[in-house]
């Protein structure tokens, strides 16, 4: 049931713009790869071509080995969950998840098959409700269970969670994981947004005008961007120069790095230490303009008086009245296992093949 | 609901405009209502010439048309070359639009096409047809007026339908396509029941459109039958008789029945699409 789905060189123009530039995906058997990128970056339009509603100019694209170039979407043997749903509106949700197995002439008991489906996605007994009277978590799950009913070989989803509000959208990102773990259908899942990314998928590709740069674990892309543009593009970063010697200013923190290269550090890797006159290796002194409550953290900006930007800081919570006041004097102190070095450089001028599996 | 306090900034920006308005629709109404109202205290004269006021009351002239058979001959031809000709132009402008959905560059193309037989004056059409008809060999018939109203119809048919078209969520024909449907399957099981009130709307008003066009039966009808409004056409050059506004009076009472039903059917899809 699960398959590889392996991209090839692809490239494609619209309009006279090129889209995408030979990229290259490897998506391992079962996993839930998420393509992230700002708006234009080519994501949705790969998608497309995975889907088949897009023919690429050059390149392959081959589910489980095989070619699926020439077969159009609904031979593909796949499954879309759309931004909007795309829920049929005058059919029954039992309708709408039943409409692929009569279209796809499925065998087996329908019925049961659109019953099970909807109690996977924890929709037991709604076959006989209109599909436009649901709301819209409601919907999306109705969507889910519709592109899983056929037994796809591949998952798609298409900014699946844009169109939810924040809390029905988190508890829905677990939902869909477990969902996809449980069915293991492997997954390609398009959104700009970063925290979604993370927190769903087994891989993350980002990619920027037409291009991947990189690709990797939630972690390792959170911990070791490859690129000023990654390290800001996934959570917020500090971005800090480094001198000749390979310092980090104004902490004197020792890297193995030189010029033109700068050092990542995340806000929750710093610490925040009591003010003290003392100048010392891997300290800075600085004062608090800025205090986010966020719940379980802080987050700070502090003013370091050699640095243009201030300083973001995210501290854990420690009970009540341990929130710091805007003005405190506070130190930042800062070791240098917690940075990483990216290039100074926005956006590396090829982006090497990625090998995942 | 209508009370002046409870109106909302947005409404109450309108209030200033209020009385002109109701001028403008009141001349409007007076208009569109002013040739009924002269029509049909025109037929219930008892007087043989067609003025108003009438010469005195009576219902001679509709007893009149119910005499005449050929009256109500022509209103049976009428209903059925004008309903043919209303099927064909719906089901054709249904294929049409559902099938410029499905492709951006022949949808743009294509679609100024169904809108040509609306600049054809209908003169040049007839003229055309029987030439056509002449050259095949073929003698005059109801099939070609069928075959010529259709043509006229397509265009308003096309637009209602279109309209309907407008409303679907292109990502809706992506989702069908993407869990395997046949174009057909996609055709009838989800764009016809999302568009039957426009499927529905477009054969009302293309019938309506050819119920009352007269030019076409003139040139192609058949020698010895006709249409209801080429009769009234020919009886009008004929001579100014009550007999015209009688059967015209009967004509706007059989279509505000079939308006009324209309309107009742087109709630009951309605309300099943909800």
């Amino acid at each position: 049931m699960s398959q590889t789905v392996s991209v090839r060189n692809l490239s494609l123009a619209l309009g006279g713009k090129k889209i995408l530039h030979e990229l290259d995906l490897e998506v391992p058997a079962g996993s839930l790869v998420t393509l992230l990128g700002p708006s234009g970056s080519g994501k949705s339009t790969t998608l497309n071509v995975i889907a088949g509603f897009l023919s690429p100019d050059s390149g392959e694209v081959a589910f489980g080995g095989r070619d699926v170039k020439a077969l159009p979407p609904g031979a593909r043997n796949l499954g879309i969950v759309f931004q909007n749903y795309a829920i049929f509106p005058h059919m029954t949700v039992g309708a709408n998840v039943g409409f692929p197995l009569k279209a796809q002439h499925w065998r087996g008991d329908h019925k049961r098959r659109v019953r099970d489906m909807l109690e996977l996605v924890q929709l037991g007994g709604f076959e006989a409700r209109r599909a436009s009277s649901l709301s819209g978590g409601q919907q999306q799950r109705v969507a889910l269970a519709r592109a899983l009913a056929a037994e796809p070989q591949l998952l798609l989803l298409d900014e699946p969670l844009s169109a939810l509000d924040k809390q029905l959208r988190e508890a829905m990102q677990a939902e869909i994981k477990q969902i996809q773990r449980r069915v293991g259908v492997t997954t390609i899942s398009v959104t700009h947004d970063q925290s979604e990314a993370l927190s769903m998928s087994d891989l993350v590709v980002v990619m920027n005008e037409g291009r991947i740069d990189q690709c990797g674990t939630p972690e390792e892309m959170y911990c070791r961007p490859r690129s000023e543009f990654l390290a800001r593009f996934l959570g917020e970063v500090n971005l800090l120069p480094i001198d000749a010697t390979g310092h980090i200013e104004p902490f004197g923190t020792g890297v193995s790095a030189g010029g033109g290269q700068l050092a990542a550090v995340r806000p929750e890797s710093f610490s925040v230490l009591p003010w003290t006159p003392v100048r010392s290796s891997g300290i800075a002194q600085g004062r608090i303009v800025a205090v986010l409550f966020q719940g379980g953290t802080c987050r700070l900006e502090v003013a370091v008086p050699a640095l243009e930007e201030n300083l973001i800081v995210r501290t854990a919570y420690s009970g009540l009245g341990s929130v710091p006041t805007v003005g405190d004097d506070i130190a930042v102190g800062l070791t240098g296992h917690d940075v990483h070095v990216v290039a100074l450089s926005k956006v590396a001028d090829s982006a090497p093949a990625l090998q995942l599996t | 609901m209508s009370n002046e306090r409870t109106l909302t900034p947005f409404q109450s920006t309108f209030r200033g405009g209020r009385v002109p308005f109701m001028i403008l629709g009141v001349v409007f109404a007076v208009y569109l209502f002013a040739p009924m109202a002269v029509t049909i205290p025109a037929s219930l004269t008892s007087g043989e010439f067609l003025e108003v006021p009438p010469d005195g009351l009576s219902l001679r002239w509709y007893e009149e048309v119910f005499d005449d058979s050929k009256w109500l001959d022509a209103l049976v031809t009428s209903f059925q070359v004008s309903g043919s000709a209303a099927i064909l132009a719906t089901v054709t402008a249904f294929l049409a639009v559902t099938g410029l959905a499905r492709s951006r560059r022949w949808g743009g193309t294509l679609r100024p096409l169904f809108f040509l037989p609306m600049v054809l004056p209908i003169v040049v059409l007839a003229l055309g047809l029987s030439r056509v008809l002449l050259m095949l060999g073929m003698q005059t018939s109801f099939g070609a007026v069928v075959l010529g109203q259709a043509l006229l119809g397509l265009p308003i048919a096309f637009i209602a339908i279109s309209a309907g078209m407008v409303g679907i969520d292109p990502a809706i024909h992506r989702a069908a396509a993407s869990l395997g449907s046949t174009w057909w399957r996609t055709v009838f099981t989800i764009d016809l029941p999302l568009l039957k009130q426009s499927v529905f709307g477009a054969l009302i008003l293309s019938f309506a459109y050819a119920f009352d066009e007269a030019v076409l039966a003139l040139f192609l009808a058949p020698t010895g039958q006709t249409t209801l409004p080429t009769l009234l056409y020919q009886e009008a050059s004929f001579r100014a008789s009550p007999l015209l506004a009688s059967v015209s009076g009967l004509v706007i009472l059989l279509t505000c029945a079939i308006a009324a039903l209309a309107l009742v059917i087109n709630r009951a899809l309605g309300r099943r699409a909800q």
